[in-house]
C-alpha cells in the first residue's frame, strides 16, 4: 500500500514533465496510472471480502506513537476503487477538456497528488496519518479549486473552503490527539476493536464533537454546507473528481469508519441526524433557487451527503446498508453528470439549464451518458441508484419525520436530474450560445463508461455484493452483516414511496419553468443562516483583530512602557498579594535624624522637578540633583567608594544627556495625550515605585547569609594578595564576569562607532524619507 | 560552602571563545584591508569552526553521559545547551550567508557588521549555557547590544532608527527588571547558579518562598521580552519591519533561540524550586495566560498586515506563543518539544525571508503582497519554495510545522494544558488564512503593470533556501532524525 501511494505521489511529480513531452494526449498515458491502481484495488477484492484486510506498517515518528499503518478493509476498498477508478476517467477527461491550457501540467500535478492524499486518507490505520492526508487532501483541493480562475470572487471562495475544511480538520486533530490519550493508541484498527473505553470516557461527548466537526466541514453538511457550491468555480474535471467520489465523501467516510469505536450512543445518534437531516432539508430547498447545472449538482451533492450522514446516524443493519449501496450508486451518477454538465459548457458555451434546449441531435452520446446518470439519480429503476434509494427508504422505515423528509429530497433530486440530463438536450430548437457539437472521445469514455457501470451494477446488483458492498458494510458495523441486493424487491411499502417520490418529482419538474422565476424573484438575494454567519464572523473577525492591535500596538514609546510597567505591577502586586511574598517586610524608621531626611526631601523634590518641568535644562539639572542626592546618602551610611562611583556615573550622565537632549526637537520633551493619559501614566509609575519599595523591604527584612561575606573576608588576602575586597572579586574571584563586562562595553562600543560612522555627513534632509512599507490595512 | 571546582571543565568555553575571536579577526581584517568581499566568509568559517566545536562536545557529552560545568558553574555543557547552540550556530550561519549575498545593495559591506552578528552569537551561546543569573544577564547583554545596533542599521530609514532606538530603550528597561528579579531570587535564596537556587529552595527551613516567586515573576517579564511574549511583544513588528531583511531573519532565528534557552532553563528551575501548592502555582498560570495572549495577539496581529515582511514579524509573535507552550509542558517532553520547533522554524524563517529579500526593491523596501502576484507562474521555483514554507509555518503536514506543532501540542497535553493547546488550536486556523493568502496571491492572482520583476538571486541566497526548504521538508517526513537524536540523552534537567 506504501509502495502504491508513493506510486501516485511520484506519478504527480512527473505528470507535469509528461504533459508538457505529450501534449493533448498525455491523459490517456496519465490514466494509466489510476488505472493501475484500480487494477490493484480489484486484486486485493478476494481477500478483502473472505475478511482478511490488508495490513502494512511501518515506523514514522515513534516519539509521537504515530507509524504509517495502513489498512484495507471492505470500506477503504469501496473508496479505493471509487477513487482510482473514477480517478482514471477523470484524467482522461480532463486532457480533452483542458486541452491547449497552458496550465495543463500544473493540473494533473495537483489531480494526481490529491489522488494519492484521499487514497491515503481511507487506507490509514493511524489518525494522525489520516489527518496528515485529510490535510494534503485540503490543500490540493484549495489549489484545484482555485485553479484556472483569476477573480477575486473566486479567489475567496478558494479561500473559504480551505478555511471551512482546514479549520475543521485542526478542530479534527483535538479530537484525534484527545481519542488517542483516552485510548493510548492512535491506531484505528485498535480503537474500533475497544469502543467500551471510548464511549465510557468521560471526554467521549468533546471527542465526538470535535471529530464531528472535522467530517461535517468536509462533507458539507448543515450548517458548513456552504462552502461546496461556492467551490464549482473549479473546472469540471475537478467538480466532478472532488464532488462525487473524493473530497466531500472524506467527511462521510470519517463517520463511517469510526462508527463502530464511537457509534451506538445517543449523542451519535442524535448528532448525526439532527445535522443530516438539517443538511438534506436546507440543500433541498436551496436546490430549488438554482439554474446552474453545475450548482444544482452541487446541491443535490450536499442533499446526497446529507442522507449518508443521516444514515449512519441511524446505524441500524439495514441503514447501514443503504448507506454503503447508495455512497456507490451516487458516485457512479454524480460524476458523469458533472462531466456532462462540463461538456454542454465547453461545447455549447453555457451551464444555465434556462439557455440550453435541443442539444441532444449534436451532442448524442453526451446526451446518453447524462440520461442513463440522471435516470440514476432520479432514483429510478433500473439502475443502481433506483436500489440505493430503495434501501435508504427502508433503512429509515422505523422513523416517519426523517423518511418524509427523504421523500422531498428525492423529488428535488429527480428535479435536478431532469434539469441537467434532459431539459438541456431535448427537444427540436436549438438554443445555445454557440454552435454546439459532440465532445471528443475523451470527454465521452468517463461519462459513458461509469452511467454504464450504474446500469450494469443496477441490473445484476449480484456483481458487487459479495465482494464490495457486504465487506464495506461489515466495516461500518463492526461485524460481518450478510444481505442480498434485488433490483425488484416485490411490492414493498418502500416501492410505493418511490412511486410517491417519482410522482412528485415529476410534478415539480413540469411546472418548474412557472415557478422557480417567481421563487428566485422573491429569494433569490437573500443572504440568511450560515452564510450570512460565516460573512458576518468573518468582519468580527477582522475587526476583533483590529481592535486589539490598536489596544496592544502603537507607535509611542510611553504606551508601551505604561503596559509592560503596568503588566508588571499588576502580575507582581496582585501575586503579592493575593499569595503573600511581603511578610519579611519591615518597617523600622528607628533612629533616623533630620538631616537623614533632608536628603531624602531633596531628591523627592528633584524628582518632582523632573516630572513637571518642560525646560529642558531644568529636567537635566534635576536628574543630577537626584543621583547626587543618593550618593550622599551613601556616604551618609558609609560607602564611600559606592558614593564616588554614583558621582562619576552620574555626572557623565548629566553631560551625555545635556548634550544629546539639546539636540532633539523641543517637542519630543512633551508628552502627547490629555490629562487622562498623564494621570494614567503616574498613577502606573507610583504603582511600580510602590512595588519596588515593598519589595526591597522585604528583602532586607530577610535573614542575611553571610557565608560569602566571610568566604571573601577569609581569602581575599591569603588567595589573592588583595586587601580591598571589593577589587579583589572584581578581577580576581568573578574575573572571567568582568571579562566579559568588558565584551559587553566593547560592543556596545563598537555598536555606537559604527553607527555614528554610518551617520556622520549626511544630510538630515535623507533621514526624513519614510518609506511605504507594510503597515496595517 | 560547597563550590563546585573554579575552572572545571573549561573545554565548554570553545565554542564562545572561538565567536569572539573570530569577530576581532573579521574587524581586524575589515579596518585594515578593503578587501570587503571575503568578511562574510571570514565569520561563516568562524561561525562553522564553532559548529563544529559545539558537535564534538555535543558527541563527547552523549558518551560520557554527564553534563559538565566550567567557572565555577557559571558555565554549563549539557543537553540543552548543546542543542541549543546548534540552533543557534546554525542560524547564524545561514543568516550570514544571507547577509553576503544581499551585502552591496544593503549596504551591509561595513567592517562592523558581521563582527556583531558574531558577538550576537556568541551572546546568544553564553545565554543557554550560562550556569547561574548572573553569566545568563551577560550573555543577554552581549547579544542585545549587537543586536540594537545591526536593528538600526539601515541607511537612510527614519523607521529602522526609530525602532532601534525603541528597541533599546524598552530593551534597557527589561533588562532592569530581569536584573531586579536576579536580585530579589539572590535575596530569597541566598545563590545565582541554578543549581544553588534548587538546592536553596528545597531545604527544609527555606521560608521566602512568596519572595522568590516575585523574583522569578521579575525575571520571566525581563525574558518575555526578549522572546516576545504578549504584552511585551510590542517592539517587535517595528524592529522586524525595520531592521534590514538579514537581520530580521537573524533575530528571528537567533535570538529567540537563545532567548527561549534561558527561558527554559530559567522557567524549569525556577517552576521546580517554587514547588506545588499556592504558591508553586503562580508561575505556570501566569506563563499560561501570557501565552494564550502571546497567541491570539499574534495570529490576530498577522491577519490584518497587508505587508509579508510585517505579517512575518506578526506570525514570529504567535510561533514564540507556541514555542511558549513547550516552555510550560516543561520537563524533558518540554525542552525536546521546543528544540524541535526552534531547529525547523530556523530553517523555515531563514529561507522565508531569503524569498522575500529577492522580491523587494534594491534599497530593502517594499514587502507588499500584491508584489507576488502571478509568482507562481514567472518564477515557478521560488514561488514553489515560498509556498512550502507558508503552508510548513501554517502547520500543514507532512512538513516540519506540522510535526513541530503536533509535539508541541502533544507535551502541553500531557502536562495538563488540554485548554492552552485548543486556544493554540484555534488560533492556528487563523493563521491558515493569512499564510494561505501569501500562496494564493503566488498562483491565483495575476500580475498587475506595476509589479516588479523578481531580481535574479544570487547564488548564495538560493543556497540558503535550498538548505531551509530541504530541511523542512526532510525533517517534515522523518522528524525522527532530531527527536531521536535528542531523545537518547535524557539528561536535560538532570545534574543540578
Amino acid at each position: 500500500m506504501l509502495i502504491a501511494l508513493l506510486l501516485a505521489f511520484g506519478a504527480a511529480l512527473v505528470a507535469p514533465w509528461v504533459t508538457g513531452r505529450l501534449g493533448r494526449s498525455a491523459g490517456w498515458l496519465l490514466a494509466l496510472l489510476p488505472a493501475g491502481l484500480t487494477l490493484y484495488f480489484l486484486s486485493l477484492g478476494p481477500r478483502v471480502a473472505a475478511g482478511e484486510p490488508l495490513v502494512q506498517r511501518v515506523s514514522w515518528v515513534p516519539q509521537l506513537g504515530v507509524e504509517l499503518a495502513f489498512r484495507v478493509d471492505g470500506l477503504a476498498l469501496l473508496f479505493g476503487l471509487l477513487i482510482a477508478g473514477i480517478g482514471t476517467f477523470v484524467a482522461v477527461y480532463a486532457g480533452g477538456y483542458l486541452a491547449g491550457d497552458r496550465q495543463l501540467p500544473r493540473f494533473y500535478l495537483l489531480l494526481f497528488s490529491f489522488m494519492a492524499a484521499m487514497l491515503g486518507v481511507v487506507t490509514s490505520d493511524d489518525l494522525i496519518l489520516l489527518f496528515v492526508f485529510w490535510e494534503l487532501t485540503s490543500i490540493t483541493s484549495f489549489f484545484l479549486i482555485g485553479f484556472q480562475h483569476e477573480s477575486e470572487e473566486s479567489r475567496a471562495n478558494a479561500l473559504q473552503g480551505l478555511f471551512v475544511t482546514a479549520g475543521g480538520g485542526l478542530a479534527m486533530l483535538a479530537g484525534f490527539v484527545l481519542l488517542g490519550s483516552m485510548a493510548g493508541t492512535y491506531r484505528i484498527s485498535e480503537l474500533l476493536a475497544s469502543p467500551a473505553v471510548l464511549v465510557e470516557h468521560p471526554a467521549y461527548p468533546l471527542a465526538l464533537a470535535l471529530v464531528a466537526l472535522g467530517a461535517f466541514t468536509k462533507s458539507a453538511q448543515w450548517p458548513f454546507h456552504f462552502w461546496l457550491p461556492n467551490a464549482m468555480a473549479a473546472p469540471a474535471p475537478v467538480s466532478s473528481y472532488l464532488h462525487s467520489a473524493t473530497m466531500v465523501k472524506a467527511g462521510v467516510y470519517l463517520l463511517a469508519r469510526l462508527a463502530p469505536a464511537l457509534g451506538g450512543t445517543p449523542q451519535w445518534f442524535w448528532l448525526l441526524t439532527l445535522v443530516g437531516g438539517a443538511t438534506v432539508l436546507a440543500a433541498t430547498l436551496l436546490t430549488l433557487l438554482q439554474r446552474d447545472s453545475k450548482r444544482l449538482l452541487a446541491y443535490s451533492t450536499i442533499v446526497a451527503l446529507g442522507t449518508m450522514v443521516l444514515l449512519i446516524g441511524v446505524g441500524t443493519p439495514a441503514a447501514i446498508k443503504a448507506m454503503v449501496v447508495f455512497l456507490f450508486a451516487h458516485a457512479l451518477y454524480k460524476a458523469p453528470l458533472f462531466m456532462a454538465a462540463g461538456s454542454v459548457d465547453h461545447e455549447a458555451g453555457s451551464r444555465d439549464v434556462t439557455r440550453l434546449a435541443g442539444l441532444g441531435r449534436s451532442m448524442p452520446w453526451t446526451w446518453l451518458a447524462a440520461g442513463l446518470a440522471g435516470i440514476s439519480a432520479a432514483g429510478l429503476p433500473p439502475m443502481l441508484g433506483f436500489i440505493g434509494k430503495e434501501l435508504a427508504y427502508e433503512g429509515l422505515m422505523g422513523a416517519p419525520w426523517l423518511l418524509a423528509g427523504l421523500i422531498a429530497a428525492g423529488a428535488v433530486l429527480l428535479l435536478v436530474a431532469v434539469q441537467v440530463a434532459w431539459v438541456p438536450f431535448a427537444g427540436r430548437t436549438v438554443r445555445a450560445p454557440k454552435a454546439p457539437h459532440e465532445a471528443p472521445p475523451s470527454m465521452l469514455v468517463g461519462p459513458l463508461a461509469l452511467a454504464a457501470l450504474g446500469l450494469t451494477f443496477g441490473l445484476v446488483p449480484g456483481l458487487v455484493q459479495d465482494g464490495l458492498m457486504r465487506p464495506a458494510a461489515a466495516a461500518v458495523l463492526g461485524a460481518p452483516y450478510a444481505f442480498d441486493l434485488y433490483l425488484w424487491h416485490g411490492l414493498t411499502l418502500a416501492l410505493g414511496l418511490s412511486l410517491l417520490t417519482v410522482s412528485l418529482g415529476v410534478a415539480l419538474a413540469a411546472t418548474w419553468r412557472r415557478w422557480q422565476p417567481l421563487l428566485l424573484a422573491r429569494f433569490g438575494g437573500v443572504r440568511v443562516g450560515p452564510v450570512a454567519v460565516y460573512e458576518g464572523g468573518w468582519r468580527w473577525l477582522l475587526r476583533f483583530a483590529a481592535l486589539q492591535t490598536r489596544f496592544v500596538q502603537s507607535d509611542d514609546l510611553r504606551h508601551h512602557l505604561t503596559i509592560i510597567v503596568a503588566f508588571t505591577v499588576a502580575l507582581t502586586g496582585g501575586v503579592a498579594l493575593w499569595r503573600g511574598g511581603l511578610e519579611s517586610m519591615v518597617w523600622a524608621p528607628s533612629g533616623a535624624y533630620l538631616h537623614e531626611f533632608l536628603y531624602f526631601a531633596v531628591i523627592l523634590l528633584a524628582t518632582a522637578t523632573v516630572v513637571r518641568s518642560h525646560s529642558r535644562l531644568v529636567v537635566i539639572t534635576s536628574l543630577g540633583v537626584v543621583g547626587f542626592g543618593v550618593a550622599f546618602v551613601f556616604v551618609l551610611f558609609a560607602a564611600p567608594d559606592l558614593a564616588i562611583t554614583q558621582f562619576l556615573v552620574d555626572t557623565l550622565v548629566v553631560i551625555i544627556a545635556a548634550l544629546v537632549l539639546i539636540r532633539l526637537p523641543s517637542s519630543a520633551l512633551r508628552g502627547e495625550g490629555g490629562r487622562d493619559i498623564r494621570w494614567l501614566s503616574g498613577a502606573v509609575a507610583i504603582a511600580g515605585g510602590a512595588l519596588i519599595t515593598g519589595l526591597l523591604l522585604a528583602v532586607t527584612g530577610l535573614p542575611f547569609d553571610g557565608a560569602l561575606t566571610r568566604f571573601f573576608e577569609a581569602n581575599s588576602y591569603p588567595a589573592a594578595n588583595g586587601r580591598n575586597i571589593v577589587n579583589v572579586i572584581l578581577v580576581d574571584f568573578r574575573a572571567v564576569d568582568t571579562l566579559a563586562e568588558v565584551v559587553v562595553l566593547a560592543v556596545a562600543a563598537g555598536g555606537v562607532g559604527a553607527l555614528l560612522r554610518r551617520r556622520l555627513g549626511r544630510g538630515d534632509a535623507d533621514a526624513a524619507r519614510r518609506e511605504p512599507d507594510g503597515g496595517a490595512q | 560552602m560547597n563550590l563546585p571546582p573554579i575552572m572545571g571543565d573549561l573545554v565548554v568555553l570553545v565554542p564562545v571563545v572561538t565567536l569572539v575571536v573570530f569577530a576581532a579577526l573579521t574587524l581586524l581584517f575589515g579596518v585594515f584591508t578593503r578587501e570587503r568581499a571575503a568578511l562574510g566568509g571570514l565569520a561563516l568559517t568562524g561561525v562553522i569552526a564553532a559548529l563544529v566545536f559545539t558537535v564534538f562536545l555535543w558527541l563527547q557529552a552523549r558518551a560520557g553521559g554527564v553534563a559538565v560545568t566550567a567557572l565555577g558553574g557559571a558555565f554549563r555543557g549539557d543537553a540543552l545547551s548543546y542543542a541549543f547552540s546548534f540552533i543557534i550556530l546554525i542560524g547564524a550561519g545561514l543568516a550570514v550567508v544571507l547577509a553576503d549575498g544581499h551585502r552591496v545593495r544593503l549596504q551591509l559591506d561595513q567592517p562592523e557588521f558581521h563582527p556583531l552578528l558574531l558577538l550576537a552569537a556568541a551572546g546568544g551561546l553564553v545565554l543557554v549555557s550560562a550556569g547561574d543569573l548572573v553569566t545568563l544577564l551577560l550573555g543577554l547583554e552581549i547579544m542585545s547590544l549587537a543586536v540594537y545596533v545591526l536593528a538600526a542599521w539601515r541607511e537612510r530609514s527614519r523607521v529602522s532608527e526609530e525602532a532601534g532606538m525603541k528597541y533599546f530603550l524598552l530593551g534597557a528597561f527589561a533588562s532592569a527588571v530581569l536584573v531586579y528579579g536576579i536580585a530579589l531570587t539572590f535575596g530569597a535564596t541566598g545563590r545565582f547558579d541554578f543549581a544553588g537556587i534548587a538546592a536553596a529552595a528545597a531545604a527544609p527551613d527555606f521560608a521566602a518562598r512568596g519572595l522568590l516567586l516575585l523574583g522569578a515573576l521579575f525575571v520571566l517579564v525581563g525574558l518575555a521580552f526578549k522572546v516576545a511574549f504578549a504584552p511585551f511583544h510590542q517592539w517587535l513588528p517595528d524592529v522586524y519591519t525595520g531592521a534590514p531583511t538579514p537581520v530580521t531573519a537573524f533575530m528571528s532565528v537567533v535570538v529567540k533561540t537563545a532567548a527561549f534557552g534561558a527561558l527554559l532553563r530559567t522557567t524549569g528551575t525556577l517552576v521546580d524550586a517554587l514547588g506545588v501548592g499556592p504558591i508553586g502555582e503562580v508561575l505556570p498560570a501566569v506563563l499560561a495566560v501570557s501565552i494564550g495572549l502571546t497567541m491570539v495577539v499574534g495570529n490576530f496581529g498577522a491577519l490584518l498586515q497587508s505587508g509579508v515582511k510585517r505579517m512575518l514579524a506578526y506570525s514570529a509573535v504567535a510561533h514564540a506563543g507556541y514555542v511558549g507552550l513547550a516552555v510550560l509542558a516543561g520537563g524533558d517532553a518540554g525542552v525536546q518539544a521546543a528544540s524541535y520547533y526552534l531547529f525547523t522554524y530556523t530553517f523555515a524563517s531563514v529561507a522565508a525571508f531569503a524569498v522575500l529579500l529577492s522580491l523587494m526593491d534594491d534599497d530593502d523596501r517594499g514587502d507588499r503582497l500584491e508584489r507576488l502576484a502571478g509568482l507562481g507562474r514567472r518564477r515557478p521555483w521560488l514561488a514553489a519554495a515560498l509556498a512550502v514554507i507558508m503552508l510548513s509555518l501554517a502547520g500543514f503536514p507532512p512538513f516540519a510545522g506540522f510535526i513541530g506543532k503536533a509535539v508541541v501540542f502533544q507535551a502541553a497535553i500531557a502536562a495538563g494544558h488540554a485548554a492552552l493547546a485548543v486556544l493554540g488550536i484555534s488560533t492556528a486556523v487563523v493563521a491558515v488564512v493569512f499564510y494561505a493568502r501569501v500562496v494564493m496571491t503566488m498562483y491565483l492572482r495575476e500580475p498587475d503593470a506595476h509589479t516588479p520583476v523578481a531580481r535574479p538571486i544570487p547564488r548564495r541566497t538560493a543556497v540558503v533556501m535550498a538548505i531551509g526548504l530541504a530541511a523542512t521538508v526532510v525533517f517534515g517526513l522523518f522528524p525522527g532524525l532530531w527527536l531521536d537524536w535528542i531523545a537518547r540523552a535524557p539528561w536535560w534537567s538532570a545534574g543540578f
